[in-house]
């Protein structure tokens, strides 16, 4: 009896061994790159550190501080939600839809492809220069093209209750990786199962619902989680097109974060703000992958 | 301590492995910038510097020049962009951990954001023995100095402003140009009757820009704090008025309403012919002139006075400070005297950006550069008239609470006494924080 | 046989398909055309109402000046090199990372999975200094290497995580069978699993590109001589810091840098298919 337990022990030791031995690079370079800064951060935000290198324990007083008297810690918290609410669902949504037209074996796919992607590649200042000029309200692109047809078009920047949603639409644009990738879980989709579904004489619609739609939930749920983290962190649209306005509508956690610790030099508010932002998102991807047990449908 | 020698030497060991998976990888490396005494004669001097387009190219030639005149002192001059506060992160980070050059540009602005990292420079100019009044521009060395009486910094160069105005718009509304003796109030109701059109024929009476905000709080002689820097004075009737002129220009659709938008570049609606007036710095004069060329006749007059006589012009100010981490220290002193006052081929590359801090050279050369209609003589009319910049360096916070004021006012149609009660609180405690109380 | 309305259907639902890719396709290209537009039309017509996509009287004036504007021959060989680098490192770090994490399993391995997770979610402001401080530790402030090194280490969580979702849904059978006939776990990784997920290396390939031939805030911080600064800080020097904008220029600029990027991802993306068909394990 003793001796499978000795072998069985002997797997695990070679599977930790290989374990650690593939993940070694990621591991260093946590260690070293990502855990160390973290500490550090995790230690601030316990100070009132500034730019002059003045550091003092404060105990608790960047939280309460955030809680009580920093209007603009929870409005920005709660401007970054709208935007992950409203950009999460619809980029996931458009992502699909259009990587479920794509796999259709359609012509001038690579053209399709090179199209949808090269908003992804041009992301930077330049672009987001260009957009603002989309926007603007009198001599915009946008507007111009509404007012041929006769629509006034809305104030786009510089409207508080629009600003947003133009933030959004900047960020949909760039969405091509996420295209790609869901593209590419549904090509991993084996054709049989389609095949099997004709002869059965289901329809693209049903198709889709019953395997394309099931059978990429892994990929959704990859971009699901990516997405949402990524979208928290929404910084430099808001930064370039609106600076945060109009009225701080497009302020995000991000920005906060920024301001605090490089323009107003208050290091240990700044952490204090990091580590907020990591605890929400923290709960939120926790909740997410909790879910994923009912919804994700792994093929083996 | 001990564990960040365990870990550099893990990450050096990575990095050996690094370098030898990628064969090309000894270009990567290089002497950093952190000066070191050279074995040769040279004194090697690194400078940062900020810019963009035509600013960057004055540095860089202002630069040249000191090199030719300073055969002896090896220069490092790096030029980093600024737009978007990106030259905030890369500060902060070189400052915190020592890694800054021996000279660094600034802006007396900061109100003191950096102090701690700088030289006071008071014991060289008396090593110097030079009345620095007599040699620096007229007002441009006073905000240099800390309350306390450090000299933090040399100024560089500094912009103010003029109204510019297109003379073909008046001329068709039958309008007479504006005068020096305007004021906001004459300004606003000449901008009132260019008001009209929809879309891309909308027509404006004066172009919104950033100086907007902070000359909201001037324009009808209020001031946003004392000038010792200790408190706040933005709650008064003055600041309120000229909020509600501003508000008023919006909402009679006399100035654009997306105040807050970094949209389309503001200067191109006066540039196309679509806005009255513009008030134009010093820095885009040259820009704007080539821009509209012969597009329509235009001319600029002084910035609208201001009731009771106070300040009625708002100051960029920029200039050059020794870190105190400097290495060399003498050689930083050259520079930063000959930037300011003691090189004349320098302040000349500077002109291309704005005024220099070099008397001689602002009162014999750049006063007679001209742009177009405009002659840059009509900056130096308001010197002495000019508030610096209000709301920088370590006053960004309540800056930023002031913007909530303005896009109320300008934005959600409140008036300036709702804004102000709302936000004055927060503005007032934003305020105390930076002065640390 | 499909029937005549079959027929008559699918026509329908193609036109369908191809009239909202098209749609969308065109939405996609529009600011890349304008950015195309802009770049040859001279200042005086860039601003001009009504907007012309094609310039009326085209000019090179914006590329030519533009590149001399800042030094963006230099820039661009400067990119190339820091972008090749790491580039090259991400694949393959992140490739064999993913590899032990869907692979083999230890006690800590669960957790430092949700590590490898969580590090996606800290904003990367929080870890910019102690990391500069690090690294001017190691006198590498102006060098290349803070921008290389990251990518030897793993590559970011989320190429790692994208590879161990594609390697996890590759059936373990093949390893097994590998494994009978004497590969060892390295044979099983580059023989076997990197070959099959083919399409997932080339998009983490030209993810990483894109990145790093972007990336701007690193190159800015750990950068301090001009010369060797990258294509995406030469860009911001066309915003002044009054807020004026050089917009021909920049354009310009912004185009003739994307081209390289363009011209790899218009050739690579052809091979996302092939790579598929070539794994031979699906359908």
């Amino acid at each position: 009896m003793a001796k499978p337990r000795v072998k069985q022990s002997k797997i695990a030791k070679r599977q930790a061994r290989n374990f650690y031995l593939y993940t070694a690079p990621w591991l260093i370079g946590f260690i070293i790159l990502t855990l160390y800064p973290v500490l550090y951060s995790f230690y601030l935000m316990f100070t009132d550190m500034n730019l002059s290198g003045a550091s003092h324990f404060v105990g608790l007083d960047n939280w309460i501080y955030a809680f009580t008297d920093d209007q603009l810690f929870v409005k920005a918290f709660v401007n970054t939600i709208k935007y992950v609410v409203i950009f999460v669902p619809t980029s996931l949504i458009l992502a699909f839809f259009v990587a479920l037209l794509l796999s259709r074996k359609v012509k001038g796919l690579g053209f399709f492809r090179t199209a949808f992607y090269i908003p992804y590649i041009t992301s930077g200042v330049a672009v987001t220069i260009l957009w603002g000029w989309i926007f603007q309200r009198d001599f915009g692109i946008i507007n111009y093209v509404l007012s041929l047809v006769g629509i006034k078009g809305p104030n786009w920047l510089g409207d508080k209750n629009i600003a947003m949603i133009s933030i959004v639409i900047l960020s949909l644009w760039t969405i091509g990786n996420n295209i790609i990738i869901m593209l590419a879980g549904i090509q991993d989709i084996p054709t049989s199962y389609y095949e099997s579904a004709q002869i059965d004489g289901a329809g693209f619609l049903r198709q889709t619902v019953n395997i394309t739609l099931p059978l990429c939930t892994p990929t959704i749920y990859f971009n699901l989680i990516v997405t949402v983290i990524a979208a928290f962190q929404v910084f430099q649209q808001p930064l370039i097109l609106t600076n945060g306005g109009p009225l701080n509508s497009t302020y995000t956690a991000a920005m906060h974060l920024y301001n605090n610790g490089f323009l107003y030099g208050k290091m240990g508010y700044a952490s204090m703000m990091a580590w907020s932002m990591f605890a929400v998102i923290m709960v939120i991807t926790i909740v997410t992958v909790s879910t994923s047990k009912y919804w994700v449908f792994y093929d083996d | 301590m001990k564990l960040k020698k365990v870990l550099a030497v893990g990450l050096a060991g990575v990095m050996t492995i690094g370098m030898m998976a990628c064969g090309g990888g000894q270009s990567a490396s290089s002497s950093g910038a952190t000066s070191q005494k050279d074995s040769g004669e040279k004194q090697k001097l690194v400078i940062w510097s900020w810019g963009a387009d035509e600013e960057k190219k004055s540095r860089e030639d202002a630069v040249a020049a000191f090199e030719k005149a300073h055969p002896e002192i090896e220069v490092e001059h790096s030029v980093i962009p600024t737009a978007d506060h990106v030259w905030d992160q890369k500060m902060t980070a070189a400052l915190t951990a020592g890694t800054g050059p021996d000279v660094i540009q600034m802006s007396p602005d900061y109100y003191g954001l950096y102090t701690e990292y700088y030289e006071d420079l008071n014991p060289y100019v008396e090593k110097e023995g030079v009345d620095l009044e007599s040699v620096i521009t007229e007002g441009m060395l006073d905000p240099y100095y800390r309350p306390d009486g450090k000299l933090e910094g040399m100024p560089l160069l500094q912009n103010v402003f003029v109204m510019a105005y297109n003379k073909d718009l008046f001329d068709e509304k039958g309008i007479d140009y504006p005068t020096a003796d305007w004021t906001w109030d004459d300004v606003a109701a000449a901008a009132k009757q260019f008001a009209g059109g929809e879309g891309a024929d909308a027509t404006y009476g004066i172009v919104n820009h950033w100086i907007d905000p902070p000359m909201s709080i001037i324009c009808k002689g209020g001031s946003a704090y004392s000038d010792d820097l200790t408190t706040c004075e933005i709650d008064s009737q003055e600041v309120r008025d000229g909020l509600d002129l501003f508000g008023d220009l919006v909402q009679s659709k006399a100035m654009p309403d997306d105040t807050a938008a970094k949209s389309l570049p503001k200067e191109q609606l006066f540039v196309s012919g679509h806005a009255a007036m513009y008030t134009l710095g010093g820095f885009e004069t040259k820009l704007i002139s080539e821009e509209i060329g012969e597009n329509f006749k235009w001319d600029a007059v002084s910035m609208p006075k201001v009731p009771n006589g106070g300040k009625n012009n708002l100051m960029y100010a920029t200039g050059y400070s020794m870190l105190k981490t400097s290495q060399n220290k003498d050689a930083a002193w050259t520079f930063l005297k000959e930037t300011t006052y003691a090189n004349e081929d320098m302040a000349k590359e500077t002109c291309r950006a704005g005024m220099t801090a070099c008397k001689n050279i602002a009162e014999t050369y750049y006063k007679d550069l001209s742009y177009g209609p405009i002659t840059n003589a009509a900056y130096m009319e308001s010197l002495s008239d000019a508030k610096l910049n209000i709301w920088g360096g370590a006053y960004s916070a309540p800056g930023d609470v002031w913007t909530q004021i303005w896009q109320s006012v300008t934005i959600d149609g409140k008036t300036a006494d709702e804004a102000i009660n709302e936000y004055y609180p927060a503005l007032e405690k934003a305020f105390n924080e930076a002065n640390g109380k | 046989m499909p029937t005549k309305s079959q027929k008559k259907g699918k026509i329908i639902s193609r036109t369908i398909t191809y009239l909202i890719l098209g749609i969308a396709a065109l939405i996609c290209l529009f600011p890349f055309l304008w950015m195309i537009s802009t770049s040859f039309k001279p200042m005086s017509e860039i601003y001009s109402m009504p907007p012309t996509l094609i310039p009326k009287s085209p000019t090179l004036e914006n590329i030519i000046e533009g590149w001399k504007g800042a030094d963006f021959g230099l820039f661009f060989k400067n990119t190339a090199f820091i972008t090749l680098l790491a580039t090259v490192g991400t694949v393959l770090s992140s490739s064999v990372v993913a590899y032990g994490f869907s692979r083999f399993q230890s006690r800590l391995s669960p957790f430092l999975f949700v590590v490898l997770l969580g590090t996606m979610m800290l904003p990367s402001q929080v870890t910019l200094i102690p990391q500069y401080l690090l690294y001017n530790k190691l006198h590498m402030i102006d060098t290349y290497w803070p921008l290389i090194i990251p990518s030897w280490l793993g590559g970011g969580a989320f190429n790692i995580f994208l590879f161990i979702q594609f390697f996890r849904s590759l059936p373990k059978e093949l390893d097994e069978a590998a494994e009978i006939d004497g590969a060892n776990s390295f044979q099983v990784f580059y023989k076997i699993l990197l070959p099959s997920v083919k399409p997932v290396m080339l998009a983490v390939l030209v993810m990483a590109l894109v990145y790093n031939w972007n990336d701007f805030f690193n190159p800015l911080i750990y950068l301090n001589s001009n010369d060797k600064f990258t294509i995406a800080i030469g860009l911001q020097f066309f915003k002044g810091s009054q807020g004026n904008v050089q917009i021909g220029q920049m354009m310009a600029m912004a185009l003739v840098s994307l081209l390289p990027v363009l011209v790899i991802f218009a050739t690579c993306q052809k091979y996302f298919i092939q790579g598929i068909k070539m794994s031979g394990l699906k359908g």
